[in-house]
């Protein structure tokens, strides 16, 4: 292989120095930089590959990670987060239910009490006023007695005195009693 | 390009005729060349700058795109470039 | 001689004689040589440094390599070829590195010669990236891949006869080209410019009328450096970007 490549070299170096003796062009490629070229390159580019960029890519996937699992955890922790908010907020929402149904109980329990109050109240009310309606009856009744019995015995001596004699008083006392009543019922 | 060439031929050994010939051909050629690829690569950049206007967040693509564009347009310029070292150093 | 300008010959500007081994032999070890080398050996260090430093946020060496590795991956692959193209990054990021650093000694002092100048090693790296391309497609789509890379679907059969040569030369023979002749002629014709004004500064630092020129011409040198330093950025970007489109498109087949 060595040998091939240094019998074409010699050939193309002959040739170009042949033609170099008549025309120098600086366009055309020289065989010993193109050689230098293509070792220099092909060096460079096994270091690149096998030494030189594999700790950069290296670096990239780790800062790649640690930026995914940095942004991994950011989000856990923003899910936990939300997920403590609504479980403070449940518990704030049970507080308050819990607080409007002790308001409400205590609520009824004030109605109950004082609509039994208020039932007490009238009761006694109503026991007051029948007592009292039965004092006034029966105190009606024991004035218009008296009353009856004592028109009749004012009336009976009224007209024992203007008669001058002695009437059958049980008649008149009927009389009487019937008069009494019949103005007793005109009041 | 014919004043250079005068005052090469006074300066010249009569020999380099063919040279100053050469060297006439080669300003022409390259003069020649660069005619197309100018405009060529300003109304592409030109175009390029609209669209970069118009739409900023593509300006990357269009940028990228610009300077392959710029590379093949130039390419014919340099290949007239070439032509005028060979017409004048060959 | 220009009005002057005491001009180099081209030969000068970018033929370097050999530091050891005999002239025109095939192991000859020049200027462009010892660019590559030290190229091979600026990126072992950078990124053995980078391994140095621990931790999860980077600072300083490590920092710059792994923004490069995260932009090649990032705003090249997943951009061309998609998500399953990670391995061929170590492919790339070595293209993008060995580029951008034999293209950055353009600029640095005491070189000034762009390593990429020469035709030797973009021919080199598009011949390689011609192969690997070719090999990824062999690898993930079989032999149909020669057919499926000349023939684009949905095309008539007797336009085949047009489309299939028109195909095979941009795909298999003009790709490489423009690969070597872009990046080549790009960092050549950037050579030559500062070359021009440099030896322009040079001439005007006399004692005639002309050195009031200078300073504007000085400016220019170190403008055009910095604008170097740009393209030399850009043309590792476009090379590295393009091999990722062909393996891209050699790896999916069009449908």
């Amino acid at each position: 292989m060595l040998a091939l490549i240094t019998v074409l070299a010699e050939t193309a170096s002959t040739d170009v120095a042949n033609a170099t003796k008549e025309v120098k062009n600086p366009i055309l490629p020289t065989l010993n930089e193109m050689f230098w070229a293509l070792v220099v390159f092909v060096l460079l580019w096994a270091l690149m590959k096998y030494v030189l960029l594999p700790p950069i890519m290296k670096t990239f996937q780790e800062r790649a990670d640690k930026v995914r699992d940095d942004l991994e955890a950011a989000e856990a922790a923003e899910t936990a987060r939300v997920t403590k908010l609504e479980q403070y907020e449940a518990e704030l929402a049970g507080a308050r239910a819990e607080a409007v149904a002790l308001i409400e109980q205590a609520r009824s329990e004030g109605d109950a009490e004082r609509r039994t109050q208020i039932t007490a109240a009238e009761a006694e009310v109503a026991a007051a006023k029948a007592e009292a309606a039965a004092e006034i009856a029966q105190a009606k009744a024991a004035a218009r007695a008296e009353l009856s019995g004592s028109i009749a015995d004012i009336a009976v001596g009224a007209a024992e005195a203007v008669v001058q004699k002695p009437l059958d008083r049980a008649a008149q006392g009927q009389l009487v009693e019937d008069y009494v009543n019949r103005a007793g019922s005109q009041n | 390009m014919s004043i250079l060439a005068q005052i090469a031929a006074d300066q010249l050994p009569a020999a380099d005729q063919k040279s100053i010939a050469a060297a006439g051909q080669a300003g022409l050629a390259y003069g020649l060349a660069t005619l197309g690829p100018g405009i060529g690569i300003g109304y592409l950049v030109g175009q390029s700058v609209q669209a970069m206007a118009r739409q900023p967040e593509a300006a990357g693509m269009v940028r990228t795109t610009m300077f392959l564009g710029i590379a093949f347009t130039e390419a014919l310029a340099l290949i007239g470039f070439v032509v005028f070292i060979l017409l004048k150093f060959v | 001689m220009i009005f002057g300008l005491e001009f180099p010959p081209i030969e000068n500007l970018v033929e370097w004689p050999n530091l050891f081994g005999p002239k025109d032999s095939w192991y000859g070890f020049n200027k462009i040589a010892l660019i590559n080398v030290i190229a091979l050996v600026a990126t072992t260090v950078i990124f053995l440094l980078a391994r140095r430093s621990k931790g999860l946020v980077p600072h300083g060496v490590r920092n710059l390599v792994e923004s490069s590795v995260a932009f090649i991956r990032d705003g090249i692959i997943n951009e061309t070829i998609g998500p399953d193209g990670l391995r061929y990054l170590p492919f790339l990021v070595s293209l993008f590195f060995f580029i951008l650093i034999t293209n950055l000694f353009e600029v640095i002092p005491f070189f000034h010669m762009p390593g990429n100048a020469r035709m030797a090693g973009p021919a080199v790296l598009a011949l390689i990236t011609w192969l690997f391309f070719i090999c990824a497609g062999l690898k993930a789509q079989g032999p149909k891949y020669f057919w499926s890379a000349v023939a684009p679907p949905g095309v008539p059969w007797p336009l085949l006869f047009v489309v299939v040569p028109i195909e095979f030369l941009s795909t298999f023979i003009v790709r490489p080209f423009s690969l070597a002749v872009r990046l080549f002629a790009n960092m050549l014709a950037g050579h030559i410019l500062l070359v021009t004004f440099t030896v322009l500064c040079i001439t005007l630092f006399s004692a005639t009328l002309l050195i009031i020129v200078l300073p504007f011409s000085f400016a220019m040198l170190v403008a055009l450096t910095g604008f170097e330093i740009m393209v030399a950025f850009l043309q590792a970007y476009i090379f590295t970007i393009l091999a990722a489109v062909y393996i891209g498109s050699s790896i999916h087949a069009e449908h």
